[in-house]
């Protein structure tokens, strides 16, 4: 019985570590996905994804894993390092719905943020809430400019929180 | 909002365990019963209460048998052992029916097949989507309803609509057939019908580049042949009205 009653509170433990951790996930940038088969092939580098191309910009879709039963996309944000020194990185964040009647596409589409600078430094773009409901996809766009100097820009890693 | 959902969470995990806890206890249990099902001799004890067999009597080991036969006591006793025994047999009667009806059932393929489950997650999904479906016919018309109220604003709604113009146009020799574009003093909507033969999902993110200021967008895609596209995009530092905290 005693046996029992610790595996219980252990197993219990670990699950509400699980359950606690629902609606708020932070991504991997090596999660990125290019747009199509014309983007320069993505470079990872430790979970980071970058554009090793010296002449293109890369088109990325960050998807977002959402977790059930949440509608709204409460707030983000995308961790980048801009290593060009006068393109930006531009990101914004999309929650799409296609219609199963009509196969109408409904998308919300956050502002654009960019980049400011450059550098290997770190630079956090900050989202605010974005519509949604249970059935949307989400994920964010990001376009990299091309590689200056032999130097990556790349993206870290991105977080969604959900409501 | 944040100390109701650790309310929930914490009643929620408290709830978890103890019908965790049931579970297992339960299992070990049933285990248990399962394990004395797999030693017959000492089953065979346990339901026919203690053996009138003189041989396994209790006292056999403490004191001779040919003692025990001489002494008046030892028939007194039996008896008493055989009354004991039929009241044992009447009580572990229903025990054993009971056993007998949580004995694992054999298991058909049509308890994993069952369609009616199917179909109500199906029906229910159905019912959600007619749900949202209104809710973003809702939302197009809280669109619709805000431009037609806003009065134009004279620093920037002509100035908007003639950018928005200008820039779909130069777009709509390669892609796209008509535009159409009103603004109000907070929003504007775009129309525009795609070209036949260009892939309506290669434009999405062309489209929104067109736009000459940073705001929030809404798309609304019709994908059958011939449909159209309608963008509402809010103005620089301005939001898209929404039907309710929880937009669609």
């Amino acid at each position: 019985m005693k046996k029992i009653f610790a595996v219980t509170i252990m197993l219990v433990m670990m699950c509400s570590g699980m359950v606690y951790a629902d609606g708020c996930k932070i991504y991997p940038g090596v999660m990125g996905v290019r747009a199509n088969a014309s983007q320069p092939v993505p470079w990872e580098y430790w979970g980071a994804l970058g554009n090793p191309s010296s002449k293109s910009s890369l088109a990325m879709a960050l998807p977002v894993v959402r977790d059930c039963n949440h509608g709204k996309l409460a707030n983000g944000w995308v961790r980048l390092v801009d290593q060009h020194y006068n393109s930006d990185i531009s990101v914004k964040l999309i929650s799409t719905y296609r219609d199963g009647a009509t196969g109408v596409i409904y998308a919300w589409q956050s502002p654009v943020q960019t980049t400011v600078g450059s550098g290997p430094q770190v630079q956090t773009k900050v989202f605010t809430a974005l519509g949604a409901n249970h059935y949307s996809s989400a994920y964010y766009w990001v376009v990299l400019p091309p590689s200056y100097n032999g130097k990556y820009s790349h993206v870290i890693s991105y977080h969604v929180n959900e409501d | 909002m944040h100390f109701i959902k650790n309310r929930i969470f914490m009643f929620s995990l408290a709830l978890g365990s103890i019908m965790f806890f049931v579970v297992l206890v339960g299992v070990n249990m049933s285990s248990e019963r399962n394990h004395s099902e797999g030693a017959p001799e000492s089953s065979a004890r346990r339901h026919k209460g203690p053996s009138m067999d003189p041989q396994e009597l209790p006292g056999k080991h403490s004191a001779p048998a040919p003692a025990l036969h001489r002494s008046g006591k030892i028939d007194h006793a039996m008896q008493g052992l055989a009354m004991q025994q039929d009241e044992l047999s009447e009580k572990s009667q229903p025990l054993e029916t009971e056993m007998a009806d949580s004995q694992p059932q054999p298991l058909h393929i049509e308890d994993f097949q069952n369609p009616v489950d199917g179909d109500m997650l199906l029906k229910d999904q159905e019912a959600d989507e007619d749900t949202i479906s209104a809710q973003f016919e809702a939302q197009l018309d809280l669109f619709e309803s805000t431009l037609s109220v806003e009065a134009p604003d004279p620093q920037w709604t002509s100035e908007a609509e003639n950018a928005l113009g200008n820039n779909f146009a130069q777009y709509a020799e390669a892609a796209i057939d008509s535009v159409d574009v009103e603004c109000g003093n907070s929003l504007c909507r775009i129309d525009l019908v795609v070209a036949q033969d260009q892939n309506i999902d290669d434009v999405q993110h062309q489209l929104s580049d067109l736009i000459p200021w940073n705001g929030e967008l809404f798309f609304s895609i019709d994908t059958s042949e011939g449909g159209g596209i309608t963008i509402y995009a809010a103005r620089e530092d301005h939001s898209l009205p929404k039907i309710t905290d929880q937009a669609y």
